[in-house]
């Protein structure tokens, strides 16, 4: 047996074959690895340590039948096939591999008719959005979030703050901002700034500037229910000297 | 007693297996001819862990509990003539004639259907000199005519026969840039299909990832197949030493499935294993638990080319081998729990199990790889193996879309239909996962 290195366009694999064997034969097997017709075949047989070509097998010797010895080395082989032919199915394929090619998904409609789906499962089980207490609570939290948005915090722009989020101690911050953000997130949110550089940005999400821009990392975007206006003589480390009206 | 059969079909899963029992018997203390080595009195490990992988003959010989299935002969003469010849029973390594020429069907309908008999008889043998078997562990890789085809069908015949005992799966997954053959997405996809819902677990490994591996971890500028396949078998040993030793944090088979797959058809965990390190490397390396640990969240760790920072986590099993503390374990733990990049499917339970074995791992002696006194294997339900499944078929689709190759199979008695139904369920089987990821509530707090 002798290990060979198989190479082509598509293929690189390895695979033992006896060392002597008819050439039509070894090209038939050649064609059921990498898909090239034997007729269209061009090999390069190559020793693997130094490179150094045993043999060439031109497509026209395709019939040559007579020497049958090409593999009769102890060492491992590379054999390069190559596809003559420009219009075969390996080289198409070849030209296409990197091209984008249309997604072939499953409809909505097939997929909702399958008894073994992750849908089935979820629907079954109510889990995600099919866990109605869990819906119904969150929608509960976003109803209590938009009034409290509403009544208190949109007239509370420009004073002291103590927001909770993240999983942070409290921070003081000034509220800057309140309404929807660019896009993504759902809701009303709160622009804030912080005294410390313990936020996450200036005042900006996803190129939009919602208010200051404030320093770097002094900025931050939380839910109502993270906020708390705190009164005018509590806290209040920090002043509100220009209102920027952006709102 | 415990026992697991080993089941490797075709070229890849015979070479694997051979490279997974060269590296069994080095750790349990058994010599290429089946005996102990001298000085032992008994394998190492514990009779009950290794009884589960090695059955003794009662004349101080131990035979891996393991069949290797080729419908060529080439590959499993060469374990018939290599040094490990005596370990097996003659039986015990079956092949054929007749190639399957990387044609799923030749594999699971035509060649291939002429040996199952003779293969489940053996098998059939095997389970009967088990006291309680837990299951079947393959290694195939999807892109093979043998492995496909015939591993498709041993997988469906042990479902009916065995019934509800674990089958789990080491394939080789096809890599993204270069087949092992011009048909391998056929293969795949109708492989895959075939044993989604016979499989328990499957562990992919692409070629790429390993080869990648080998070449800038272990610096084998050309790295051949057996270089491929002894890394893999360090990372199938590592998965199955829980098993094979006594006195660990034990995994049992069926434990595989039921701490890492929530939903029958999302049972494709990612596996990563540390450290891989040569020799002259491993003395500026501390190797600590932490350290391994968090190197199993490095993409270049992953056994399957593909970004876990994308998807969302079901479960994840952190198996641990060698030297290696609990109080060590749990901070790793904690660290990992933490991380931002580990985002959890938050509507479902999600699982996090630990497994310690006190063996380290065992480098065999032509491997690059350096001993090392400890070492982690990360198995984890990630919704980014998704893409693993979206390069495939994608592949497929400019393929049949051409119908480029279909008459091998047809003209083995394949029908059509069945290359699309293989495919619409690969279809389905993306959009399940999509549907894992989706309805995530722990939308950030802030930004």
């Amino acid at each position: 047996m002798v290990r060979v290195i198989i190479e082509s366009e598509l293929v690189h694999t390895e695979k033992d074959f006896p060392r002597v064997l008819k050439l039509s034969e070894f090209k038939e097997k050649l064609y059921h690895i990498t898909g090239i017709e034997p007729s269209d075949m061009d090999l390069v047989v190559k020793r693997q340590y130094d490179n150094k070509e045993i043999c060439h097998v031109k497509k026209e010797e395709a019939d040559a039948d007579a020497d049958d010895s090409f593999l009769a080395s102890a060492e491992t082989l590379v054999v390069v096939a190559t596809d003559t032919n420009a219009h075969s199915v390996t080289n198409q394929l070849a030209a296409q591999a990197d091209e984008p090619a249309p997604a072939q998904g499953i409809s909505e409609e097939d997929y909702l008719q399958r008894d073994q789906s992750v849908l089935r499962w979820k629907m079954a089980h109510g889990y995600g959005r099919f866990d109605v207490a869990q819906q119904s609570q969150r929608a509960a939290q976003t109803l209590q979030d938009e009034a409290y948005a509403r009544e208190q915090l949109t007239a509370a722009i420009g004073r002291a703050c103590r927001v909770t989020a993240d999983g942070r101690a409290p921070r003081e911050a000034v509220l800057r901002y309140v309404g929807p953000l660019p896009s993504g997130a759902t809701g009303t949110w709160c622009g804030v700034e912080f005294a410390e550089a313990t936020g996450k940005n200036a005042g900006c999400v996803q190129g939009v500037t919602l208010f200051g821009p404030v320093a770097p990392g002094h900025g931050s975007f939380v839910r109502p229910r993270a906020v708390e206006i705190l009164a005018e003589n509590e806290g209040a480390v920090h002043h509100d000297e220009e209102s920027d009206g952006e709102i | 007693m415990r026992e697991v059969i080993s089941i490797n079909v075709g070229q890849a899963g015979c070479q694997i297996g051979n490279a997974c029992w060269e590296l069994y018997s080095l750790e349990h203390g058994i010599k290429p001819d089946g005996h102990l080595e001298s000085g032992l009195t008994k394998p190492k490990g514990g009779e009950e862990g290794f009884s589960t992988f090695f059955h003794e003959t009662g004349h101080g010989k131990f035979v891996p509990r393991a069949i290797y299935v080729d419908l060529e002969p080439n590959v499993i003469d060469e374990v018939r003539n290599g040094p490990y010849k005596d370990l097996f029973h003659p039986e015990q390594l079956i092949s054929g004639k007749e190639d399957a020429a990387n044609n799923y069907a030749r594999g699971h309908y035509t060649v291939g259907r002429e040996i199952l008999g003779d293969v489940l008889d053996r098998i059939r043998k095997l389970a009967d000199q088990c006291d309680g078997l837990q299951g079947f562990l393959f290694t195939h890789s999807l892109g093979g005519g043998t492995g496909s085809g015939l591993g498709s069908l041993l997988l469906e015949e042990l479902s009916a026969e065995y019934g509800k005992k674990s089958k789990l799966e080491f394939a080789v997954y096809p890599a993204p840039q270069v087949s092992t053959s011009v048909v391998e997405p056929y293969n795949t996809v109708l492989t895959t299909h075939t044993t989604l819902e016979h499989a328990d677990c499957t562990f992919m490994v692409d070629n790429e990832a390993i080869y990648d591996m080998c070449k800038r971890n272990l610096d084998i500028p050309r790295p051949s197949f057996s270089n491929l396949n002894n890394l893999i078998a360090q990372v199938v040993s590592s998965v199955t030493a829980s098993l094979r030793f006594d006195g660990s944090l034990n995994v049992d088979l069926n434990e595989f499935q039921t701490n890492l797959v929530p939903y029958p058809r999302i049972h494709f965990p990612l596996v990563s294993y540390s450290p891989v390190l040569t020799k002259s490397k491993a003395f500026h390396e501390s190797n600590s638990v932490s350290e391994i640990t968090n190197a199993c969240f490095e993409p270049g760790n992953q056994m399957v080319k593909c970004d876990p920072r994308d998807g969302k986590y079901m479960a994840t099993c952190l198996l641990y081998r060698g030297d290696v503390v609990t109080r060590d374990v749990q901070r790793a733990v904690e660290q990992v729990k933490n991380k931002k990049t580990v985002q959890l499917v938050d509507w479902c339970p999600t699982g996090f199990k630990i497994g310690i074995c006190y063996e380290p791992p065992t480098a065999t002696p032509n491997s690059q790889l350096a001993s090392v006194d400890r070492a982690v294997c990360m198995l984890s339900n990630t919704t980014s193996i998704a893409e693993a499944w979206k390069r495939i078929d994608r592949k497929f689709d400019l393929m049949y879309a051409k119908r480029a190759f279909v008459h091998w199979y047809v003209g083995e008695g394949m029908e059509e239909g069945e290359f699309t139904e293989a495919r619409e369920d690969l279809a389905a089987l993306e959009r399940d996962y999509i549907e894992v990821g989706a309805d995530s509530y722990a939308e950030e707090e802030e930004f």
